[in-house]
C-alpha cells in the first residue's frame, strides 16, 4: 500500500485527492506556487513544498522541481490530478524512471491516447468508429486547406495533445482557417508544450457522452456507465449529468463495451474516460480517451456508489479491482455545475479577484468539491475553476430542483461566477426536456432576455445601504441614528439615471 | 440617510429613514417599509411585510457585492467608479484601450500609424490560459502602442491609443 503521495496539482482537485489519501491513511504532500502559499490544498495537506513562481511553467509544470519535492518529502507516488502534467507522458515516464509510482496509466498508454491523431488511428484499427479528420498533425498548411475544403466547413482545428478545449477552434470558412490554425498552435504550445494541431469534421448538434472505466494491473476492467457532458462553452463542459436521457440499456451496453475495448487496446491501467460524440441518429464516434481522473468524476461516484479517486490509489498500490461489472448499476440521477470565476454576461471572461465571502451550500444529496475559502485571492494565472457543486436526486427532476436550491444558498462574493447563470440554465425548458446538445448555450442562452426583477434590485439597494456599517453595527437598532432624522424630515434626492 | 449606487450602468438614489423598528426606504419611485435582522457581518434578513429575504453582502474599497436568493449584484458607490472596470471586452476611454482583465499580451496585431476599421483585431491578451482578441471599438488611426508582446498587463494599464476621426461616431 502507498504510504505518502505527492499531489502535482492545485485547487479543488488537489483537495479532493488529499481527502482520498486521508481516507486510506496515506500521507498527502502538496506543492504550491508563489501565489498559492495559503491555498486550500496547502491548508489540508500534511506537508507542502514550494515549487516556483506563479506562471504554470515555473511551478505546476516544472517537472524538475516537482520531482525534487517528491524525493525530498519521501513520497512513494505522484498523483497528477487533471490538467497540468496529468496527460504528459514524459512526466509519467520521468516518475517511472525516478522510482515514483505515477498514479495513472503507463507513460506509453498516455502517449498513445494523448496524441489525438495516433489514438484515432489505433481506434480505427480496433473497429471503433471515429469522426472523419486528417490522420496526420504535421501536414503543410496547403494540404490542411485542401482537406478542409474536401470534408467541408465548418471544421475543427484541434491540438493533437489537447484537452479541455484548449488549442481548439471552430473554423466556419476558409478565410478564417489560417489565423485560427496559428492561434490554435500558439495555445497548444502554451498549454501542452506541443504545437501539433489537426483538423476534423465539425459535427453539428452532437451530444458529448463519455464512459468511465477502471482497470487494475491484474487484467480486471469495468466500465462505470456514462456521463452526459454536452453543455459546453468554449468547448469546455460546465454542466454534466448521469444517466444520459437519450441512451437506453442496449446502447449503454454497446458503448460501455466499446469503451472497455478502447482501454484494452492500449493496455490501460487505472481510471480513465472514453469520450464519444453521439449524432442525431444515435451513432456514436470515439472522440478521445482522457487518461486521468475527470473534472466531472463525482457524478459517477454518486450514482454508481464507487469512490473513483480512492480506487486510483488502490490500483496504483497494486490492489485487485474487486468490483464486478455485473454488480454495478446506476441509482438515481446526479448533476454537476462547475463554478468558474468568469463573467457569464460578458463572454465568460475570467474574473480574478478576492473572495470576500463564501458560504457553502447544504441540503439532501449536496456535495461540494471546493478549492476556495473566504479571503482567497483568485489570480489570473490558472484555470478559473473555483469549485464543483454536485447534487444527487432520486430522479432527474429531483436532482434539478435540488441543484437550484443548492445554487440559491451557495454564496460567493467578490468575483463574478457562473453560479447564477447555471441556475438559470438548468431551469431552461429545453434543459428540463433533456434537449442538451453541444449547441445548447448558443441556441438557448445567447439571446435570452435577462430577467430584471425590480423587487430584487430594490432589496439589493437596501442591502447595500445597510452594508456600510453606519446603520448596521450599532446593535440592530441605533438610537443615535434615530435622533439624526425622523422619517418625515428627510425626503430623499429623487433622481434616476443621472 | 441618503445613498447613491450604480448597478449595471444605472444610478439609483436610496434614502432610508427609521421609526421604531421600521425602516422606510425610498428607492427609485417606490417606497417600502422593511424590518431588518442583522445575522452576521455578511448577512441580514429583510422582512418586507411577511415576505422574508436573506441577503449576503461584502464590500471592498468601492464595490458592494450582494447575493439575494442566488442572484448576484455588484454595486458601486456613486463617485467611486473606476475607469477601467467597464462591462465590455474593449474599453475605450478617450481613445485608450484597456485590457478587459489582467493577463499577458500574446500578440500585437497593429503598428503605430495604422488605420483600423471598427471590429479589426488590435491585440491578443491571454488570461487564465485562454486567448482573447481585443478589437477596435471604432475606426481610427493607431496613435500609440503602449505594450509589447509577452508583457503582463493590469486592468488600469493603457494598451493602445486610437485617434478617432472627428466625423466618426
Amino acid at each position: 500500500m502507498l504510504k505518502k503521495v505527492l499531489i502535482a496539482n492545485r485547487g479543488e482537485i488537489a483537495v479532493r485527492i488529499i481527502r482520498a489519501c486521508h481516507s486510506l491513511d496515506i500521507k498527502a504532500v502538496a506543492i504550491y506556487s508563489d501565489v498559492d502559499r495559503n491555498a486550500l490544498h496547502v491548508q489540508v495537506a500534511d506537508e507542502a513544498y514550494f515549487v516556483g513562481d506563479a506562471s504554470p511553467l515555473e511551478s505546476y509544470l516544472n517537472v524538475d522541481n516537482i520531482i525534487k519535492a517528491a524525493k525530498d518529502s519521501g513520497a512513494d507516488a505522484v498523483h497528477p490530478g487533471y490538467g497540468f502534467l496529468a496527460e504528459n507522458n514524459a512526466f509519467a515516464a520521468r516518475c517511472e524512471k525516478e522510482g515514483l509510482t505515477f498514479i495513472g496509466p503507463s507513460s506509453e498508454a498516455i502517449r498513445l491516447m494523448g496524441n489525438k491523431v495516433e489514438s484515432r488511428r489505433l481506434m480505427m484499427n480496433s473497429g471503433v468508429p471515429v469522426v472523419p479528420g486528417t490522420d496526420s498533425s504535421n501536414l503543410p498548411f496547403e494540404d490542411v486547406k485542401k482537406f478542409a475544403a474536401e470534408i467541408g466547413y465548418p471544421v475543427l482545428v484541434k491540438a493533437a495533445a489537447g484537452g479541455g478545449g484548449k488549442g481548439m477552434r471552430v473554423v466556419e470558412s476558409e478565410d478564417k482557417l489560417k489565423s485560427s490554425y496559428e492561434a490554435a498552435k500558439r495555445e497548444a504550445k502554451g498549454a501542452f508544450s506541443d504545437e501539433s494541431v489537426y483538423i476534423e469534421k465539425y459535427l453539428k448538434k452532437p451530444r458529448h457522452i463519455e464512459f468511465q472505466v477502471l482497470a487494475d494491473s491484474h487484467g480486471n476492467i469495468v466500465h462505470l456507465f456514462e456521463r452526459e457532458c454536452s453543455i459546453q462553452r468554449r468547448h469546455q463542459k460546465i454542466v454534466e449529468e448521469t444517466p444520459s436521457v437519450i441512451i437506453n440499456d442496449e446502447m449503454r451496453e454497446k458503448m460501455g463495451k466499446a469503451a472497455v475495448s478502447a482501454a484494452e487496446a492500449v493496455g490501460y491501467i487505472n481510471a480513465g474516460t472514453v469520450e464519444f460524440l453521439v449524432d442525431g441518429d444515435k451513432n456514436f464516434y470515439f472522440l478521445e480517451m482522457n487518461t486521468r481522473i475527470q473534472v466531472e468524476h463525482p457524478i459517477t461516484e454518486l450514482v454508481v456508489g464507487v469512490d473513483l479517486v480512492k480506487w486510483q490509489l488502490l490500483i496504483a498500490s497494486g490492489e485487485k479491482l474487486i468490483i464486478k461489472q455485473e454488480e454495478l448499476s446506476q441509482r438515481g440521477h446526479a448533476i454537476e455545475c462547475r463554478i468558474y470565476a468568469e463573467d457569464p454576461e460578458n463572454s465568460f471572461l475570467p474574473s480574478p479577484g478576492k473572495i470576500l465571502y463564501q458560504k457553502e451550500p447544504e441540503g439532501p444529496g449536496v456535495r461540494l468539491d471546493n478549492g476556495i475559502f473566504t479571503g482567497f485571492e483568485v489570480t489570473p494565472y490558472y484555470d478559473p475553476i473555483l469549485s464543483k457543486l454536485i447534487v444527487w436526486g432520486e430522479n432527474r427532476d429531483t436532482a434539478i430542483k435540488g441543484m437550484v436550491n443548492a445554487l440559491d444558498n451557495y454564496i460567493i462574493l467578490g468575483v463574478k461566477t457562473t453560479g447564477s447563470y447555471l441556475r438559470e440554465l438548468i431551469q431552461h425548458p429545453e434543459f428540463i426536456k433533456g434537449n442538451t446538445c453541444t449547441d445548447f448555450i448558443d441556441k438557448n442562452m445567447k439571446d435570452r432576455k435577462k430577467i430584471v426583477d425590480d423587487d430584487l434590485i430594490d432589496l439589493s439597494l437596501i442591502t447595500a445601504s445597510f452594508s456600510d456599517g453606519n446603520i448596521k453595527m450599532k446593535k440592530g437598532v441605533s438610537s443615535d441614528y434615530e435622533t439624526i432624522s425622523s422619517p418625515w424630515e428627510s425626503i430623499g434626492k429623487w433622481e434616476i439615471g443621472s | 440617510m441618503d445613498y447613491e449606487y450604480s448597478l449595471n450602468g444605472t444610478n439609483y438614489m436610496v434614502s432610508i429613514n427609521k421609526k421604531d423598528d421600521i425602516y422606510t426606504v425610498n428607492s427609485g419611485e417606490k417606497v417600502k417599509d422593511v424590518k431588518i435582522e442583522f445575522l452576521s457581518e455578511n448577512s441580514l434578513l429583510i422582512f418586507d411585510g411577511d415576505k422574508t429575504t436573506r441577503a449576503f453582502y461584502a464590500r471592498d474599497r468601492e464595490n458592494i457585492f450582494v447575493n439575494l436568493k442566488g442572484n448576484y449584484y455588484e454595486l458601486t458607490e456613486a463617485g467611486a467608479e473606476s475607469q477601467a472596470c467597464g462591462d465590455h471586452a474593449d474599453v475605450l476611454t478617450d481613445g485608450i484601450i484597456y485590457p478587459p482583465m489582467p493577463g499577458k499580451v500574446i500578440k500585437v496585431l497593429v503598428n503605430e500609424g495604422d488605420e483600423v476599421k471598427k471590429g479589426e483585431g488590435l491585440l491578443i491578451v491571454e488570461s487564465m490560459k485562454m486567448e482573447n482578441e481585443l478589437s477596435a471599438p471604432t475606426e481610427g488611426n493607431i496613435k500609440k502602442v503602449h505594450v509589447a508582446e509577452g508583457e503582463q498587463v493590469s486592468l488600469d494599464q493603457p494598451l493602445i491609443e486610437i485617434d478617432i476621426p472627428e466625423n466618426s461616431s
